[in-house]
Order: C-alpha cells, then sequence, then structure tokens
C-alpha cells in the first residue's frame, strides 16, 4: 500500500463500508448487525471485524432462524461466533414453531413471511433495535437499486419508497423518532464479483456449501433442493440423486436450488459465476413471482 | 454476467489480477423527462453485457406489456425499479448501476429528469465525478439542462458529457449537433463549466455508444464507452495536505486509544505531527492500527485507526490535520445551499447541522440572493423553497473545523435536518467564514511581518523616477496573444513616456504541477506569486504591468487589499460576454487617451 498513489476499487468500496459502520456505531443507541451465514453477511462480519479492530465488533449479531436452514449453516455460524467470540444472538418466531409452519406444509409465501419477516419484526422490537447492518447489494435486484444506505423503517417497519431522504455526499442522517429504525447497508455498492473477489483477496471462511460436492438431491419445481434431513418427505415417484452441486445463494433448504457444479475453490466459483447467463437470485424461490415482488416484501418488512 | 473477456475462462487468476487493479469512476446521467437516460444505461449495461439471460427474457416479456419501443428491448425497464415509476414511466428516484469494460469499473446514479426530483438529482451528483447531460436531439438545450448544469457546477463535478441523443429522429444531422452544441457552450460559459464533451448519440439503436456510428462519419471524437474509459480521473492527492475527521474513538481497554475515521485528503505516517482542530492540540502520530497488520503509512480514501504519542482528549467531531494544512476553524459562513423541502427555509429557525465530523445545532439567515438556475439571474427572496439555490449566512453553536468546499468538498459541505420530521431539508456549500480576515488579509499580514526594509524610502523613490509606482492588471475571457501585444505596447509607450515601467508575462497553467493541486488552490497560489513580485516592483517605485485571466470581482478585491498601499488599475480588454461576476474596468484600451491617462495617474501628486 505504500508505494501505491490510490486505492484500488475494492479498497475503495473497503474504506467507504467501514466509515458507515463507524457512523452507526458513533450516532445509534442500540445497532446490530443481521447476519444469514451467506457470503454478503460473511463480508460484513470481516468488515466489522476490521472497523472496530483492535475492540470487538461493538453490537450483537443477529441470525432469524426459520428452523429450515441447511445443517452446514448452523454449525459454520455456531463455530464462527466461538471463534470470533461474537456476541450471537438466534432468534426464531415462536408463534412459528408452535404452529409447526414450513415450507412443505405452508408453502414458500407463508413459511417466508412468518418465519422470516414476522421473525424479524419480532426480533427488532424485542430487542428495541435501533439500527440494523444488512448485507443487501443495489446490484441484486431493481428496487433495492433505489434504496439509501441508511434505509428508513417506520415503527411498524415498513419502508417507503416515495419518501426517501436524500443522501448527500458520506453525510448520512440517522435523526429518527422513538420506534422508528435504520436498515443500512454498508454493501450498497459492491457488486457479486466485488463480494467475490473480496472474499478471495482477504481469505474470509465460507459456509462449504458454496463449493461443488457431492450430495444428495431431488428434482422438484424445476429446483434440484437438497435432501438436508428426514423433514423432505419423498413423493412417490421421486428418488434422491447424488449429485455433484453446489449454491450460489443460501436459505432454508427447501427454497433453495443447487446447480450442477464440479467448482470446488473460490477461484472455480468466480469463474463459474463469470461464464453463467442467469442471475444469482434465480435460484430462490421467493423471487419468482412477479417483478414488483421485492418491493412490496420490503415494504412490509422484509427487511 | 460481465463484459466478456477470453482470461475468464483461460487464466482466471489473471483476470482477478486484472481485475483488482482497475479504476473506478463514479457519474451521474441527467437531463429532462424523455431524453432517454434510462434507455441509455440500459444500453451501456447491455452492451458491456452486464444482462443475464433470465433478466433478458423478463425483459422482453416486459418491453411488449408495458414498454414503449413496439418490438424493441425498451432498456429504460431494467432501471425503472420502483413500480409506481414503471407505472408512470419515469424515474422517480435515483437508481444505482453498476458494470465494467476491460478498463474501468463505473457505478452509475441515473437521476430523475423532473423539476420536483431536483434533490434525488442533487444526490446522484454529490458523489460523482463525471456527469452525463442527455439532451434530445429534437428540442435541444431546455430548461432542465440548464438547471441539471447549474446543480453539476455547483457540487464541483468538473468532466461534463453532453449526449446529444436520439440522433437517430433528425436524420443524424450535423447541423443540428452543431447548434446544439453552440447554445450549450454559450451557457456553460456563462455559468463558468471550463470544460465539456459533447457527443452525439442514439441509446435506442446504439450509435456511438461502444462503436464509432457508420450513421454519423462526420462525427470523429471517441464513442460514449471509449470516453468513460479514457478520460483522466480526479488525481488521488496524496500530496495535500492530510485531514482526518475523528469518526469514532475506539477504546477497548485502558491501554489503548486510538481515533478512528476515514483519511478525507493527503496521507499520514507513523511519526508525522499533527494538529487537533478546533482545540489546536499537537501530538505526533505513534501508530496507525489497521486488522492485518501496524501500516507505516495511509492515504486519503482509506478508514484508519491513529494513536499518538501524546494523551490528550480528543472525541468524535474533532478533526486531525497535518502541519501545513489549510483547514481553518469557524462556526458561521457564507454558503450556497440547495433546499429539498416542501416546507420552505424558516430564516432563523433551529435546526439540526451534520457535517462530515459531527452534529451540531445552527440558523439560517434569509437569503443573500437567490438563483434564477434558468438565467442565472440573482434575486432577492425572504426563503428558499423546495429545489431552490441561494446564498444564505448561517450561524452554528460551535466551532468547526472547515475549508472551502471548492477546495476540500468533505471539510466544505453539510446538510440541514429538520428537528421536528428529522428530514434532510438542505444541503450546503461553504464558501466562506464570516467575521474572520480573508486569506488577502492574512497574506498581507504574514508579508509585512517577514519583509526586511531597506534605507531608501518610498517618498526617496518616487522623488528618483518623477512618478508614483503604479499595478496595472490586465484580465478578461480574450486570447493570450492580446495580453502581450497590449501589455508589451503599454510597457513601451510608458517606457517612452519617461515611465520606468516594466512587463511581467508569464504562462500561468504550466508553471505548477497540476496534479498535486486543485485548480482552485493552483490559482489562488499563482495569484499570490504574481502578486508578490509586483509588490517588490511597486516597493521600488515602478509601474508593474501584468495580465490574470478571467479575473473575478472576490480576486480583484483581494488583488487590491494585497497590493496596498499602492495604486491599482483593472483594465477588461473583454467587452462582449457579459459575466455576473465581471469586474469593473478602470480603464477603457480603445480610448486614444489611455497612455496620457495612466501618465496623469502617476505624475499626479
Amino acid at each position: 500500500m505504500i508505494d501505491q498513489k490510490t486505492l484500488t476499487h475494492l479498497q475503495q468500496l473497503e474504506a467507504d463500508s467501514i466509515h458507515i459502520m463507524r457512523e452507526v456505531v458513533a450516532e445509534t443507541e442500540n445497532p446490530v448487525m443481521l447476519y444469514s451465514i451467506g457470503k454478503d453477511s460473511s463480508v460484513l462480519l470481516h468488515l466489522a471485524r476490521k472497523a472496530f479492530f483492535p475492540a470487538k465488533i461493538p453490537f450483537p449479531v443477529m441470525h432469524v432462524d426459520t428452523t429450515w436452514k441447511f445443517r452446514e449453516m448452523i454449525k459454520f455460524r455456531d463455530d464462527l461466533a466461538k471463534e470470533y467470540n461474537l456476541d450471537l444472538i438466534v432468534y426464531t418466531n415462536p408463534d412459528g414453531v408452535s404452529q409447526n409452519v414450513g415450507p412443505f406444509s405452508h408453502g414458500s409465501a407463508v413459511h417466508t413471511d412468518i418465519m422470516k419477516t414476522q421473525a424479524l419484526k419480532q426480533a427488532l422490537d424485542k430487542y428495541k433495535f435501533d439500527a440494523a447492518f444488512g448485507g443487501a447489494r443495489r446490484d441484486e435486484e431493481k428496487s433495492r437499486a433505489k434504496e439509501r444506505i441508511f434505509s428508513f423503517r417506520s415503527e411498524q417497519h415498513r419502508w417507503d419508497p416515495k419518501n426517501q431522504r436524500p443522501e448527500l455526499w458520506s453525510l448520512y442522517n440517522t435523526k429518527k423518532k422513538p420506534g422508528e429504525s435504520i436498515r443500512v447497508f454498508p454493501l450498497s455498492n459492491w457488486t457479486e464479483l466485488d463480494i467475490w473477489q473480496y472474499i478471495y483477496l482477504e481469505n474470509i471462511p465460507m459456509v462449504p456449501l458454496y463449493f461443488a460436492k457431492e450430495r444428495p438431491v431431488v428434482f422438484r419445481n424445476g429446483i434440484w433442493i437438497m435432501v438436508d434431513d428426514d423433514r423432505l418427505v419423498l413423493e412417490k415417484d421421486e428418488k434422491p440423486e447424488v449429485k455433484c452441486v453446489r449454491f450460489r445463494t443460501l436459505g432454508c433448504y427447501p427454497l433453495t436450488g443447487a446447480i450442477e457444479s464440479n467448482a470446488s475453490t473460490l477461484p472455480d466459483i468466480i469463474q463459474e459465476m463469470l461464464l453463467t447467463k442467469t442471475s444469482e437470485r434465480q435460484g430462490r424461490v421467493i423471487d419468482q413471482d412477479s417483478g414488483a415482488s421485492m418491493e412490496m416484501k420490503k415494504q412490509e418488512g422484509y427487511f | 454476467m460481465s463484459h466478456q473477456s477470453n482470461l475468464i475462462e483461460t487464466d482466471i487468476l489473471g483476470y482477478l489480477k486484472d481485475q483488482e487493479h482497475k479504476s473506478l469512476l463514479r457519474f451521474i446521467t441527467c437531463g429532462s423527462v424523455d431524453d432517454g437516460k434510462s434507455t441509455l444505461i440500459g444500453r451501456l449495461l447491455y452492451e458491456s453485457k452486464l444482462i443475464y439471460e433470465d433478466q433478458l427474457a423478463t425483459l422482453k416479456k416486459d418491453s411488449s406489456k408495458v414498454g414503449t419501443q413496439g418490438d424493441d428491448i425498451d432498456f429504460a425497464l431494467l432501471v425503472d425499479g420502483l413500480a409506481s415509476e414503471r407505472e408512470q414511466g419515469i424515474t422517480i428516484d435515483v437508481a444505482y448501476r453498476y458494470f465494467s469494460t476491460d478498463k474501468r469499473k463505473f457505478i452509475v446514479a441515473d437521476t430523475p429528469g423532473h423539476e420536483q426530483y431536483t434533490r434525488n438529482m442533487a444526490t446522484g451528483a454529490s458523489t460523482a465525478e463525471l456527469a452525463i447531460l442527455m439532451v434530445d436531439a429534437r428540442h435541444g438545450i431546455m430548461t432542465q439542462t440548464r438547471r441539471h448544469s447549474t446543480i453539476v457546477h455547483m457540487l464541483g463535478v468538473d468532466k461534463i458529457v453532453l449526449a446529444i441523443n436520439k440522433m437517430d429522429l433528425v436524420d443524424y444531422e450535423e447541423s443540428t449537433y452543431q447548434k446544439i452544441l453552440d447554445d450549450y457552450r454559450t451557457f456553460a460559459t456563462e455559468l463558468g463549466i471550463r470544460d465539456f464533451t459533447a457527443i452525439p448519440v442514439s441509446a435506442l439503436k446504439g450509435d456511438n455508444i461502444t462503436d464509432p456510428s457508420e450513421e454519423m462519419a462526420w462525427y470523429s471524437g471517441p464513442s460514449l464507452i471509449e470516453f468513460l474509459e479514457t478520460v483522466p480521473l480526479k488525481t488521488v492527492n496524496t500530496a495535500g495536505a492530510f485531514t482526518m475527521p475523528v469518526q469514532w474513538v475506539n477504546r477497548p481497554n485502558l491501554d489503548f486509544r486510538g481515533f478512528a475515521g476515514q483519511i478525507t485528503t493527503g496521507k499520514i505516517a507513523v511519526g508525522d505531527a499533527i494538529e487537533v482542530l478546533p482545540a489546536k492540540v499537537r501530538s505526533t502520530v505513534k501508530s496507525i492500527v489497521t486488522f492485518e497488520k501496524e501500516a507505516k503509512e495511509a492515504i486519503r480514501g482509506e478508514s484508519v485507526t491513529l494513536t499518538l504519542n501524546d494523551e490528550i482528549d480528543i472525541s468524535r467531531g474533532d478533526v486531525l490535520v497535518c502541519k501545513g494544512s489549510k483547514t481553518e476553524i469557524g462556526h458561521s459562513f457564507v454558503s450556497t445551499l440547495l433546499w429539498m423541502s416542501e416546507e420552505a427555509l424558516v430564516p432563523g429557525k433551529s435546526y439540526w447541522i451534520k457535517t462530515r465530523a459531527k452534529l451540531l445545532s445552527g440558523t439560517i439567515q434569509a437569503p443573500r440572493y437567490r438563483l434564477n438556475v434558468n438565467t442565472l439571474e440573482k434575486s432577492e427572496s425572504e426563503t428558499l423553497s423546495l429545489n431552490e439555490i441561494g446564498q444564505c449566512e448561517c450561524e452554528f453553536d460551535q466551532d468547526i473545523a472547515y475549508e472551502p468546499y471548492t477546495r476540500n468538498p468533505h471539510l466544505g459541505s453539510f446538510i440541514i435536518i429538520d428537528r421536528q420530521s428529522n428530514n434532510t431539508v438542505g444541503m450546503g456549500l461553504i464558501e466562506d467564514s464570516i467575521g474572520h480576515e480573508s486569506w488577502a488579509e492574512r497574506h498581507v499580514s504574514e508579508r509585512n511581518k517577514y519583509w526586511s526594509k531597506g534605507i531608501v524610502s518610498y517618498a526617496d523613490r518616487v522623488k528618483q523616477n518623477k512618478h508614483k509606482s503604479l499595478l496595472i492588471v490586465l484580465t478578461g475571457e480574450v486570447a493570450r496573444e492580446q495580453y502581450s501585444n497590449i501589455g508589451t505596447a503599454l510597457e513601451k509607450q510608458l517606457c517612452e513616456e519617461g515611465i520606468r515601467a516594466y512587463r511581467y508575462g508569464f504562462q500561468f497553467m504550466r508553471i505548477a504541477d497540476t496534479d498535486k493541486q486543485s485548480i482552485t488552490e493552483l490559482r489562488q497560489d499563482m495569484f499570490r506569486h504574481l502578486l508578490d513580485i509586483g509588490y517588490a516592483f511597486l516597493d521600488a517605485g515602478m509601474v508593474f504591468i501584468t495580465s490574470i485571466r478571467n479575473m473575478s470581482r472576490k480576486e480583484a478585491e483581494e488583488l487590491r487589499v494585497i497590493s496596498k498601499p499602492f495604486d491599482v488599475v483593472i483594465i477588461d480588454l473583454d467587452k462582449q460576454t457579459s459575466i455576473a461576476d465581471r469586474v469593473c474596468s478602470d480603464f477603457d484600451t480603445s480610448k486614444e487617451s489611455l497612455i496620457a491617462d495612466i501618465v496623469s495617474r502617476v505624475k499626479d501628486s
């Protein structure tokens, strides 16, 4: 770095993200980081460790657990929390648990709403967090491309896309009324390639599910679903096959499609991503409805 | 996904290495409602192969359903992300887009055209380094073009592309392009925009986007992408003086006290002396703490944590600067404001003010003037309403470390927050502090301190020369030759009249290393340098003739301050333009009596 006159684009993105995180810690009362165990969350966590080093991360890290995540994700989460000495909160919607809500019994829409959207709102209310970091990027989806880095939510956690505050220079207005909260997206300006490249350069640990391996899968509704536990009840003509697959995004295992792949290292993954012809979120069941579905979900409080 | 590079398939590690060192350009696109901004961005994404097959399929489906291009793909649908935008077919909010080419990475802010969304446009412009102003070739320069140019210029975006779009609808005629170019040049000059690049394009058909247009062989300039890929970026100013607002104090235990912040200008190394503003306490850097290891040096843009060798009280909002920094301290300022709320500015009301360093309270006076962004006329006003620009005096409740916006946007900008609604209601750019001496006055007192006087007095020299000294400065927007022709002629004729005159001519911009300084800083330094030389001649009792291109009224005032107590004559050689900030000319060079007038001025006793 000493001999370089300018920062590379990744160094610029990193420095700006760290600035955003420090600003939140300095100006809000009770921030939290939402941690989904995926690649964007991993980068976010890494940046938080850098931003506050040598102090430990000065806020808790919260995982909203739908109880349907891949087992490997949960193990990775718990190992990492121990290694990094994280203040980890795991929250599950108790109503959903008592009603046995799941994607198979209730469908993806109801499951996502109760176990993810409602659970998140409950958790934010329970702990009275006034700011929550998320790993969303603007290049992911059209309505996200229009969202501010500091995005306000009403007391009911609603997003009003038509009434966003102007966000000028790097001057972030964190003023809010009691009950209102802010979603903060430090990775707003990162692209998918930036994320992977940063993971590669910084050697950030990743859930093994991102890497290709032989795994048992069934073909259902046009996507390969991994048989992660015995809650996946096989239909009559279904037979699990062992295929070399990996996942481009991670979520609830019944809602996350695997892709056939041999990419078992980071450079392999990046190469595969660059040569692929379908977008990242395509493997997610929840986005396939209509063009405005993400915007609607966001308005309702889905992060 | 990304642009196609053979390296992806053959040598992914080599490709990643290349990617790592790409530069980043942030730009905005702005223009009137139907100029085709969204179409242009969609086209850029499409041309850089950034659209996936599934997205393309959705796009084709949407195009036939709600698109406005018949059977063609409606690229605008890619960017108009909010449901209400797609329904109304207009862009409401800033959309950020990302694409890259073999040479560069780009972050694009697509900003709305409607006047009611000017604040969203300013949002996009505040972080941009370049602006693409879209103009519809059929309509030419519109009110919106003027408004957007004003805002872009005000925010210091100095690279401007005038994209004359929809050339396909005017039969790709050169004369249409030329007329718009000329119209814009007139307006831009008046506004003070020094440079811009005009490119005739058709975003819809793809002309001059990536490749030269076959339809417009008469155009020999770069295509849009080519220009974006090669335009020189703002040099990262590591040579400037170090400044860093302290964001957060890192105190994990009693033994560690670090000051975390993002370096806004310059660089810092272990051992460097620093000063803490506004308290003006000094110390030296003990260490630069980063996650990987301790660094020896850090540069502008980096977010770092510094520890110091002395235990001094520093908190969020303080600014660390190095010796020689031009950062000043003040609490009342003349600022340019852009108002962003439906509720008009209430003069005297208390607002929250957020600067790069901290949050404070402040009041704003009724505007000194309001700027008509279409005519550039300044008029009286009691307030500023939504989307209006004006100059106001602002008074903060505490001192801050600041620099004028033109020199350091990070330390010269603030936002205004309403205490009831918590909304961001305005943006402010610091021009100058009020009630503090100007740099010219400071320069004079510095010079007087170090000027060692001889025993021959000025009165003795007047007696010897038989005339007083005089500073003659030629100015105006004219060719360099005209300056030197008139300057040398004056010098010769005055000498023939027995006046000890000397003309000093040099090429202003060529002297300094432009990489290291902003244009404003450079101009101020040159200005000072020139007047110091002139001052020696004036002190020696001579008539000193020189030229300063396009001097502003403020500079003229500074010039008179710096040259005190000697007499000054400013001659404006330019009679054509009517720039608002134009200086008053003391003499007219076309008058036959010019030499006699000057002679009588210096001989007058």
